[in-house]
């Protein structure tokens, strides 16, 4: 078991090879962090629940915004399209366009600015793992020997009517009620 | 060979037969339906068993798809550790889509070499289960279950257990109940092995078994063996006139004899009646057939004490011996039987050994009775006469008819060369109705003549009246003639009369109300029982000539020819003498007051018209 647990993923081993790398190549690391984040954002996406979500047709957009010089933009923008439960996803620059997002990724305190600004209601906010916004996030990622782990403020969630899964839960390194 | 253990071999085979099938059976049942039954149970065990690694693997890979999805290994870990619960979960393991292993658990126990090969894996006794690992659409890798099936063999091996003890028991249960009808069988095939086999009157093997046994020995032309065939004499007497459960009484006594004297030698049979059969086997070298033949003949010296009462009985015995006299068991027992009609022939309580001339003799008796009954049909019977007179007065009274066969090659022969021939084929029937018939005639013709004072006695045969046919003679023969019957008398042997003496009794009866007379002839040679000599309704009684023939003034003929004289004085019946020769007889016979004789002292048979010449004489002979 314990073999299996230490077993790296091959995603895991490029990581390991990019860190043994990180002093010589920092901004390479950024990039394959900045994906990997990606991918944890989109993954989360999936086991939440926003409170219109029953009365979507087949093919709403799920929006997810980001700060518009998000290193995430670029493989976010990957991940456009793609379908989560019923819904497509849709990546917007915040511009103050806020309102219709319904998923921000904050990575820095500008960010934050331009989404409390807005009058937003059931919006899902994600920390990112190198920021820490002011009011505290539904999920917030943080980094975790040497990958990425996130902590979920259930309390918020249930505020703005989120409703986050149990399997999200048990994976989430804490869980704040 | 030896004869005594004959049938040893075939006890209770049915009986055996049946135990046998009946437990087979049983246990052929019992394991058919305990294999389908173990067969059905662990079939349908694996099939839930499966299922439920099924089920358990789905949910597994449900539980664990998020895990795999943010790629946390540990937390899929914990999710798989969860299937501790399940004893059967040997081992789980999620792979990515890559293929590689992503977390894995293996349950605590015994170390399992999983290989890819299936066939491994069954032998492991696993059974493998694979479930992909699906978040939304995407799938995310594979779950792999192995479930091992040992908790399931052990289960079906104590139900195989389970069956084979329950069948054990059944067969146990079955087999005391099988048992008990084994036994009842037993005993049934020993009875009907019994009335097969042996005879209820006398305990002894029976005709069947004898059978079987010659054909059994005659099988091995290297065996020598004798058959004795006994046959006793005059039995039916003992029958008529003790009962039938005196004669089997009897019978019974006289197996029991029999077995006794040829224990040693060999086994007896009875054929049936007064008929037995001992096969002899053992044999001295130095013993010859003779002795064998006085060895069975002296069975009978003794008297038999029976009922309190010292009993003679004799046997005519006949011998033949194989493979000299015949080469099977028929061909053997018609010899002896051949032999045995000699020995009886010859004068009774005598053995005869078989050899072909006794063949040649009865080829010459068939053709003398074929030519007998040609004979009568061409009137070549002629009977004589021979007078009977008062011997006070000499005068002749009447005569007996005794037939002659006036031969065309051999003269006049006298009945004595034929009669016997007669009794043997039936033919007397018809002989002595032709008897009946011309003495009828003939008396009608004396009527005619002046000479109806003379009556004619005519000998009638035992199968005349055991045949039924005496009435019908008589009636038709004095239709026919006219003949007063009360000058026509009818001579019958003790033994013709004691064959059935109820009937008899009714037949002379009739024959005394038509007006005949009716005589004992030969008396004191048979039974001469009392019983019947007042049962039966005799008018005469005729002294043999035995007793006649060395009568003089003592000695133990003179008792006799006395005791028979004051006998039938006192029951008021006519008494007539035969074969009187001489006058001294004559004088002792008048002294014992014997009223009527016979002989050739007076004359022998003549024909009828020499009787007619005689009748004019005054008297037969000087008084």
């Amino acid at each position: 078991m314990k073999q299996a647990i230490h077993r790296l993923r091959p995603w895991q081993g490029w990581l390991l090879c990019l860190g043994l790398l990180a002093s010589a190549l920092p901004e390479a690391l950024a990039v394959e962090r900045s994906s990997l984040e990606a991918a944890i954002v989109f993954n989360v996406l999936q086991f939440v629940e926003w409170p219109a979500e029953g009365g979507l047709a087949d093919g709403a957009s799920l929006t997810l915004c980001l700060n518009a010089d998000s290193p995430l933009l670029a493989p976010v923008k990957q991940l456009e399209g793609r379908l989560i439960r019923r819904m497509q996803l849709r990546v917007l620059k915040m511009q103050g366009s806020q309102h219709q997002c319904q998923a921000v990724y904050l990575d820095s305190a500008q960010a934050e600015q331009q989404l409390a600004s807005a009058a937003a209601e059931a919006v899902l906010v994600i920390g990112a793992s190198d920021f820490h916004p002011a009011a505290p996030p539904s999920i917030q990622l943080v980094p975790l020997e040497g990958r990425l782990a996130f902590d979920v403020n259930q309390r918020k969630a249930r505020q703005l009517g989120l409703a986050i899964s149990s399997r999200l839960l048990k994976l989430a390194r804490t869980v704040s009620e | 060979m030896t004869v005594s253990t004959h049938q040893a071999g075939r006890p209770h085979s049915l009986a055996r037969r049946l135990t046998r099938a009946a437990l087979q059976s049983t246990a052929l049942a019992l394991l058919v339906a305990g294999m389908a039954v173990n067969v059905l149970v662990y079939g349908w065990s694996s099939a839930t068993l499966r299922g439920q690694a099924e089920l358990q693997a789905a949910i597994a890979a449900d539980g664990i798809a998020p895990a795999v999805l943010f790629g946390d290994a540990k937390a899929a870990g914990e999710t798989l550790r969860l299937l501790k619960a399940s004893s059967d979960i040997r081992q789980a393991i999620v792979l990515d889509v890559t293929g590689h292993v992503f977390a894995q658990y293996d349950a605590a126990g015994p170390e399992m070499t999983v290989r890819d090969a299936s066939g491994d894996r069954r032998r492991a006794g696993l059974i493998e289960v694979r479930e992909p690992v699906v978040q939304g659409r995407e799938c995310l890798g594979e779950l792999r279950l192995l479930v091992s099936e040992e908790p399931l063999r052990r289960q079906t091996a104590m139900l195989l257990a389970a069956t084979l003890l329950s069948a054990l028991l059944g067969l146990v249960v079955s087999y005391a109940r099988v048992r008990r009808v084994r036994r009842d069988v037993t005993r049934a095939e020993d009875e009907l092995n019994q009335f097969a086999y042996f005879d209820p009157v006398t305990g002894l093997r029976n005709r069947h078994a004898a059978m079987e046994l010659l054909e059994t020995l005659a099988r091995e032309p290297a065996t020598r063996f004798s058959v004795l065939l006994l046959d006793l004499d005059d039995f039916k007497l003992i029958n008529d006139t003790m009962g039938h459960s005196a004669g089997d009484a009897l019978l019974s006594q006289l197996g029991g004899a029999l077995q006794e004297a040829f224990k040693a030698t060999g086994v007896v049979f009875r054929l049936g009646g007064d008929e037995f059969v001992a096969v002899v086997h053992a044999r001295r070298s130095e013993e010859t057939l003779e002795h064998v033949g006085r060895h069975a003949v002296a069975c009978f010296n003794r008297p038999l004490q029976f009922r309190g009462k010292l009993m003679p009985v004799h046997a005519s015995v006949g011998i033949a011996e194989f493979p000299l006299h015949g080469q099977t068991a028929q061909e053997l027992l018609r010899a002896a039987d051949t032999a045995m009609y000699r020995a009886k022939s010859s004068g009774k309580n005598a053995f005869a050994i078989y050899d072909e001339s006794m063949d040649h003799e009865n080829a010459a008796r068939i053709e003398l009775n074929e030519e007998l009954a040609a004979a009568l049909e061409r009137e070549e019977l002629v009977l004589h006469y021979q007078p009977i007179v008062d011997l006070f007065t000499g005068a002749m009274i009447g005569v007996e008819a005794l037939v002659r066969w006036r031969h065309p090659q051999r003269g006049l022969m006298l009945p004595g060369a034929f009669i016997g021939v007669a009794e043997g084929s039936g033919l007397i029937v018809d002989l002595g109705g032709w008897v009946l018939r011309t003495a009828a005639r003939q008396q009608a013709a004396w009527q005619q003549q002046g000479l109806a004072h003379l009556f004619i006695a005519v000998n009638v045969s035992a199968q005349q009246l055991a045949r039924r046919t005496l009435l019908d003679q008589v009636d038709a023969a004095l239709k026919d003639s006219g003949a007063d019957p009360r000058h026509l008398q009818i001579e019958l042997t003790e033994h013709a009369l004691v064959e059935d003496i109820a009937a008899n009794v009714q037949v002379l009866a009739t024959l005394k109300l038509r007006g005949m007379k009716i005589a004992i002839d030969d008396f004191g040679t048979g039974l001469s029982s009392l019983a019947y000599l007042k049962r039966l309704p005799i008018d005469k009684i005729k002294i043999d000539r035995s007793f006649v023939s060395d009568l003089r003034g003592a000695g133990e003929d003179y008792a006799i020819v006395a005791t028979i004289a004051g006998l039938a004085q006192a029951l008021n019946k006519e008494i007539v003498a035969e074969g009187i020769e001489t006058r001294q007889q004559l004088a002792v016979l008048k002294r014992l007051g014997v009223q009527h004789g016979q002989g050739f002292l007076f004359s022998k048979a003549v024909p009828a018209a020499e009787v007619e010449t005689l009748a004019a004489t005054a008297a037969m002979t000087s008084t």
